[in-house]
């Protein structure tokens, strides 16, 4: 197994592995809490918009995606009021037309067409080196962010309106962390593409919070989740040569059922 | 007594719709209020606004001095509370001492010493390392009012304080309440003022307009049929002076 981290590729995936891991656990916590699972999702989803164009121009994917998941966010922070119906309605229509800008534009990219099985459920033995900084980069952008917001952001995923009232900046802090989930999406897109992002931020946390009442530790066990998921979802992948992304996933899955199961046995 | 907050003619409503019309109130120091009124009536947007959570429309809503916006404590409808949020009793008190002017650099050490002595004032301490989600309602509620109280307020609200929980939890929130009027002024919202009929000193009744009345000047018959609630105790049978203005013209 070890020789296996003497390939470049490999050493890329387990890169990118531990750089999702973090963020699981810096990001993941907020979204779970703050429900925000499905702004996730819309924003991971429109982000298939920007790669579509970002192909069609000759430029990066991930350059697209970073575009539009930002802009998503903000879209979602300025046009959405929460837990609205009309928020919902954004969510859903966000979705939709940003898979659907995608698939046009990569329909009309002429020449060679990416693959957008990769695109979609991403390819984690691919990550390429440059696109491995920008996800370096952008993992340090988004802890340092919250760390330095952590206070604003624990406070109005606790308690919105009691927030308001200590006069705390809620519109501000609300869009500054959709801004860092947008972030953390176009990093974990290249690891387990676009359709299975959520999962990422949500199953290291549905786990970890069978193990602690505390945030900062749910995010600790959440990036330490979120590695063992990556990890073992590659050792997978290669060893059975399935599809990483869905093996992480579903890995991820086995061990959440595995966790509960536990926990109502032992009951 | 010191006016502590002054409403001037305030009117503020939701999209196009007005929820609350040239609306006038002052709160004193050590005052008692009790909210009441129908659904949608504009209960909880009157507090939004003092608070500073809503913007009037119209009107104003002036502090005796600007350092009171720090001062006013809140504890919101307990329903709305996130009670599945991963954190400790001890942690959730010590988040009213946060606010927007020191969120960036609050220390957790800072407020340690005020945590605990809310704590135990309000007879959580020993549950104070447990989670949230594993008090009951009464404990909830009183964890809530720890929050609003550490902060050292000199004003309090309170929003449906007595929805969702028992009897006996009622009466120990109301005594609580009683004995922290000695030193702050208390609004509370409740759809039920039966708990604290022994102890407020007004009743303000909102219907997108308001009516401030003195102890005494309703009796449960006006608050039955005029605001629905469910009154028992409060049988002072001083006439309804406003009975007019609230029956838009029948009396």
């Amino acid at each position: 197994m070890m020789d296996l981290f003497s390939y470049e590729f490999m050493q890329n995936a387990l890169a990118a592995s531990i750089l999702a891991s973090i963020l699981c656990g810096v990001i993941g916590p907020f979204v779970v809490t703050r429900k925000m699972v499905f702004a996730g999702g819309s924003m991971s989803h429109s982000a298939f918009g920007g790669m579509g164009i970002a192909c069609w121009l000759g430029l990066n994917p991930l350059a697209g995606a970073l575009a539009f998941t930002v802009l998503a966010a903000l879209f979602l922070s300025a046009a959405g009021k929460r837990n609205t119906e009309e928020n919902d309605l954004l969510i859903g229509i966000l979705w939709a037309v940003g898979m659907a800008l995608g698939i046009v534009f990569i329909h009309i990219t002429p020449g060679y067409v990416p693959d957008l099985m990769s695109f979609l459920f991403g390819n984690i033995l691919l990550v390429p080196r440059g696109d491995l900084v920008l996800a370096a980069a952008l993992t340090a952008v988004v802890t340092v962010s919250v760390i330095v917001f952590f206070r604003g952001f624990v406070s109005i995923a606790l308690d919105e309106e009691f927030a308001r009232s200590r006069k705390m900046p809620v519109k501000g802090l609300h869009t500054g962390l959709l801004v860092l989930v947008a972030l953390a999406i176009v990093t974990l897109i290249q690891v387990v593409g676009i359709i299975l992002v959520l999962a990422l931020l949500t199953i290291p946390v549905a786990v970890a919070r069978e193990f602690t009442i505390r945030f900062t530790r749910l995010m600790i066990l959440s990036s330490v989740t979120g590695i063992l998921l990556c990890i073992g979802g590659l050792a997978v992948s290669f060893s059975m040569n399935l599809p990483s992304g869905a093996a992480i996933i579903l890995l991820g899955a086995l061990l959440l059922g595995a966790v509960k199961a536990f926990r109502f046995f032992r009951k | 007594m010191k006016s502590l907050v002054r409403i001037e003619n305030v009117t503020f409503g939701y999209g196009d719709h007005p929820v609350l019309e040239g609306v006038t109130l002052e709160i004193m120091e050590r005052d008692y209020i009790l909210v009441i009124g129908p659904n949608g009536g504009g209960k909880t947007t009157l507090l939004k606004l003092v608070l500073g959570i809503e913007k009037p429309w119209s009107g104003a809503v002036v502090l005796a001095e600007e350092s009171l916006r720090e001062r006013m404590g809140y504890v919101p409808q307990y329903a709305t509370f996130n009670r599945n949020f991963p954190i400790t009793v001890f942690d959730m008190v010590g988040t009213g001492l946060i606010t927007g002017g020191n969120y960036l650099s609050y220390g957790k050490q800072s407020g340690r010493g005020r945590v605990e002595e809310m704590l135990h004032k309000v007879g959580l301490y020993e549950k104070r390392r447990e989670r949230v989600t594993d008090l009951s309602g009464g404990q909830l509620q009183r964890a809530l009012i720890a929050r609003a109280l550490v902060a050292d307020p000199v004003l309090l609200f309170l929003d449906e304080p007595t929805a969702s929980i028992d009897i006996t939890a009622q009466t120990t929130l109301r005594e609580f309440l009683d004995d922290m009027n000695s030193r702050i002024a208390i609004v509370v919202v409740t759809h039920d003022p039966t708990p604290f009929a022994r102890v407020y000193k007004h009743i303000l009744c909102v219907n997108g307009k308001s009516f401030l009345h003195g102890r005494g000047e309703l009796d449960s018959h006006d608050l039955e049929t005029l605001y629905g609630c469910p009154v028992e105790l409060l049988g002072h049978g001083i006439p309804h002076t406003l009975l007019r203005e609230h029956n838009g013209g029948e009396q």
